[in-house]
């Protein structure tokens, strides 16, 4: 699925290029170009890159777009509720540390619960178990009740997202 | 620059210095390294986003100051929690612990239950080896 090679690479550069320079000549197109093409080149032995076209599979939009959708609503109301703790010492603070367990089995989707749990403020993620398929989190307000309990307010609405995704992934 | 365009500004660089002075007082209030860790990466990121979205209303959508705010976005929302995963993992692999006050630690009741499991396996239990002791 991931072509081990130095064009997406270069392709992700000249997405980077072209918003950086944001000057539609030829002459910068053609000069960022050839950039891109060296610095795929030279950067391809550090491993695979999925290319740019891979989000516009019908599949992969609608699971991005989910997962942008379900950070959307999730991080500013969980900014407001830690701000409101920060701003009001009468609330209890009960942190501490959490172990879920996860459905995710590829490296794009544990990056992707990792990344986006993590913007999500209440929780943040610190350590993985990928063998017992555990994540452990530490969270500013401790869900009550046992690992599912918690799973279920972590990680368990962006996995959702990620299910379109997961068969395929895991079948590589 | 239109009056609403000026209003729509100024609410978003407001909003995003909400978040970021609370993230700095949060810093000072926590009680422990991970809550702070948490305070200072996440609510200055949403403390930066308005910020950008303030520019990019600012100075035009399709303006070279708009490609340039969604790299930074972009940047923000993956190095930020990368960054932050780090210096947390780092802290408690090195030991450093919770307040007293934090309410639960499963990876700390999972190890003493592992520990415990080792023991009975191997038949390492303080009564076994009392018994082995009157054994000889």
């Amino acid at each position: 699925m991931i072509r081990r090679s130095w064009f997406p690479l270069a392709c992700w550069c000249f997405v980077v290029w072209v918003l950086l320079s944001w000057t539609r000549t030829a002459e910068q197109l053609l000069f960022g170009a050839g950039i891109s093409l060296l610095v795929g080149l030279a950067l391809s032995p550090l491993g695979n890159v999925p290319g740019p076209w891979r989000l516009l599979l019908p599949r992969n939009l609608i699971a991005a777009l989910r997962v942008l959708g379900t950070a959307l609503v999730r991080v500013p109301s969980a900014n407001l509720r830690l701000a409101r703790r920060i701003w009001s010492p009468r609330l209890p603070l009960r942190s501490g540390m959490v172990v879920v367990p996860t459905q995710e089995r590829s490296d794009l989707g544990l990056a992707t619960v990792g990344l986006v749990t993590s913007l999500i403020v209440d929780n943040q993620i610190v350590d993985l178990d990928r063998e017992r398929h555990l994540l452990q989190y530490h969270a500013v307000d401790v869900p009550d009740g046992d690992s599912r309990t918690a799973r279920a307010a972590i990680n368990e609405p962006v996995e959702r997202c990620l299910e379109g995704l997961r068969t395929d992934d895991d079948q590589h | 620059m239109s009056t609403v365009i000026v209003v729509v500004v100024a609410v978003l660089a407001l909003v995003g210095l909400v978040f970021s002075v609370s993230g700095a007082v949060g810093i000072l209030r926590m009680p422990d390294v991970y809550c702070r860790i948490q305070c200072s990466s996440k609510t200055i990121t949403m403390g930066a986003l308005p910020a950008l979205v303030a520019l990019v209303v600012g100075e035009g959508f399709e303006s070279a100051y708009a490609a340039r705010a969604l790299i930074v976005a972009a940047l923000l929302l993956t190095v930020n929690p990368a960054a932050s995963h780090a210096l947390a993992r780092a802290a408690y692999r090195a030991g450093v612990p919770m307040w007293d006050g934090a309410v639960r630690d499963d990876v700390k009741a999972m190890k003493a239950a592992e520990a415990e499991d080792a023991d009975h396996r191997h038949g390492d239990r303080p009564e076994d080896r009392r018994e082995g002791e009157h054994d000889d």
